[in-house]
């Protein structure tokens, strides 16, 4: 009787550990598929329409400083493009997940702003002193400087350093958790012999870990609503909440994973056939 | 209906679970929560009361004259917020007759002429301090070149009317700590933009234009 009960207590811490580990499993995972891969930072930047936004803000700065410097919105505003944005903004992840400290340089902006004003001035039969040299140079230098301080993932100079850290922890913890999970479940195996109270532990722990990622998902909401975080730019807001939405998402996915596996075990011991088969197989 | 038996099983599933949550709640509690705290206290300034706003027309949605013996009650107009149009400036004899915004950012600058708004010592009309308002040269304030010393400058808001008499101009560098004095408690007008007129580029001087208070209800913080 007491070997019986000793039997299910330690079935039943089983069951515990296993789910702790399914929830390290899963947290895991969610940082490796999220923070640690540069895909899902550019999916991100192209959900958010963070380029668009860039674009707009950079060509707003552009069109004032042509309203200081002598220069229609048209003219200002020519030298860039969403598509340009969108290109240089994914080398700036690339370079992110490197870990390279360093925003990119883009000495070509400046080169294709300082020939639009030439192109313009000489329309305008303005002859180019070395006073307006001067001023054209700092005007297109201040353009590349937005540009590049735009065109950028934010805080990279903190971030970069961490990133390849953060990747190998991930990596390490990701296959520490899924080899601790599979001997939990042998382990689980060997100490009980019931077919039908295997699986049940099992549910348990599945259970648990879905009901972890649903109130991951429902406390972010409620204690960090993203939306009303302080953060400008506007380029850099509308990202950094597309981006913590969807790491909450795959959070919530990995919840719904758990919680159909979990179904699905529950229906397979419910059927007649099952119940036949390993009524026979127990040992 | 469920048997007994089969009540135990979901009443299993569901109590065995939750159980197992708050042990693992408690676990990640107390070893995330050394790491965690010294960082709390930074989510007050991280997070803002309200969704970001967009910037509002205070001018246009609620012009109206609400002052009373020479004076404004705060609470009664909503002070503008960076972004907000909140009036129109304009000076007779010249071509400067633009919205006047809250702030002086790009976006501002694009739009009419901005409020500089970064500095304790300066504020909006009727706030007994320095208004300090920026316009670009080639396109809302490149009427200034026509200003002379007595010419009257009228700022429309959506709390009162104010007038300030031109007393001085000049052309000064941009760093030139001279140009503008944000100390002052006596309300008072400083206009700039870039110099010359017809400058190319980045250019390092502007062009201020001095004005005192002439007329307009002042805002009483008091009632």
């Amino acid at each position: 009787m007491n070997k019986t009960k000793a039997k299910n207590r330690l079935s039943l811490f089983l069951s515990y550990f296993l789910s702790l580990m399914l929830t390290l499993l899963m947290c895991s995972a969610v940082v490796g598929m999220t923070l640690c891969n540069s895909s899902f930072c550019k999916t991100q930047i192209l959900k958010s329409g963070f380029s668009q936004v860039v674009c707009t803000e950079l060509k707003e700065n552009y069109e004032s400083y042509g309203a200081a410097g002598g220069f229609d919105k048209q003219v200002m505003t020519s030298f860039i493009s969403e598509g340009q944005i969108q290109t240089d903004m994914f080398a700036a992840v690339d370079s992110l997940y490197r870990g390279e400290r360093e925003l990119l340089q883009h000495p070509e902006i400046k080169d294709a702003a300082l020939k639009t004003f030439e192109t313009d001035l000489k329309k305008r039969n303005i002859t180019v002193t070395e006073n307006i040299k001067e001023g054209l140079n700092q005007l297109a230098d201040g353009c590349r400087l937005d540009y590049e301080s735009y065109v950028s993932v934010m805080m990279s100079g903190y971030i970069a350093p961490l990133v390849p850290k953060v990747n190998r922890l991930a990596i390490a913890s990701l296959a520490f958790f899924s080899v601790a999970s599979i001997f939990t479940v042998l382990l689980l195996f060997k100490t009980e012999r019931d077919w039908e109270k295997r699986i049940s532990d099992i549910v348990y722990a599945l259970i648990a870990t879905a009901a972890f990622c649903f109130l991951l998902v429902l406390a972010g909401k409620m204690f960090f609503p993203i939306e009303r975080i302080n953060v400008s730019p506007k380029s850099a807001y509308v990202f950094l909440v597309q981006y913590v939405a969807s790491v909450f998402q795959a959070v919530l996915y990995f919840g719904i994973i758990n919680t159909i596996l979990a179904a699905a075990f529950i229906i397979t011991t419910k059927t007649k056939r099952f119940q036949k088969y390993y009524s026979q197989r127990n040992f | 209906m469920l048997d007994k038996t089969q009540k135990t099983t979901v009443a299993q599933y569901v109590f065995i679970p939750i159980l197992f949550l708050a042990i693992t709640l408690t676990l990640l509690f107390f070893t995330a929560k050394p790491v965690v705290e010294p960082y709390l206290s930074l989510a007050n300034y991280l997070f803002v009361d309200l969704p970001h706003a967009q910037p509002a027309d205070l001018f246009s949605d609620l012009s109206q004259n609400i002052a009373k013996n020479g004076k404004v009650s705060r609470s009664a107009f909503e002070y503008p917020d960076k972004g907000d149009l909140y009036g129109q400036i304009t000076i007779e004899g010249t071509s400067v007759d633009a919205p006047l915004y809250y702030g002086d950012s790009n976006r501002e600058l694009n739009r009419g002429v901005g409020t500089y708004a970064d500095d304790a010592g300066v504020g909006i009309p009727g706030d007994h301090k320095t208004v300090l308002l920026a316009g670009h040269c080639s396109t809302f304030f490149n009427g200034l070149q026509d200003v002379q010393i007595g010419d009257i400058v009228s700022v429309r808001t959506h709390y009162g009317e104010y007038t300030y008499r031109v007393q001085d101009m000049g052309i000064k560098d941009y760093r030139d700590p001279t140009a503008y004095d944000f100390s002052k408690t006596e309300e008072n007008l400083i206009l700039y933009t870039c110099y010359p007129f017809t400058a190319l580029g980045f250019v390092k001087e502007r062009y201020f234009i001095y004005g005192e208070y002439a007329s307009g209800p002042m805002i009483d913080y008091e009632s």
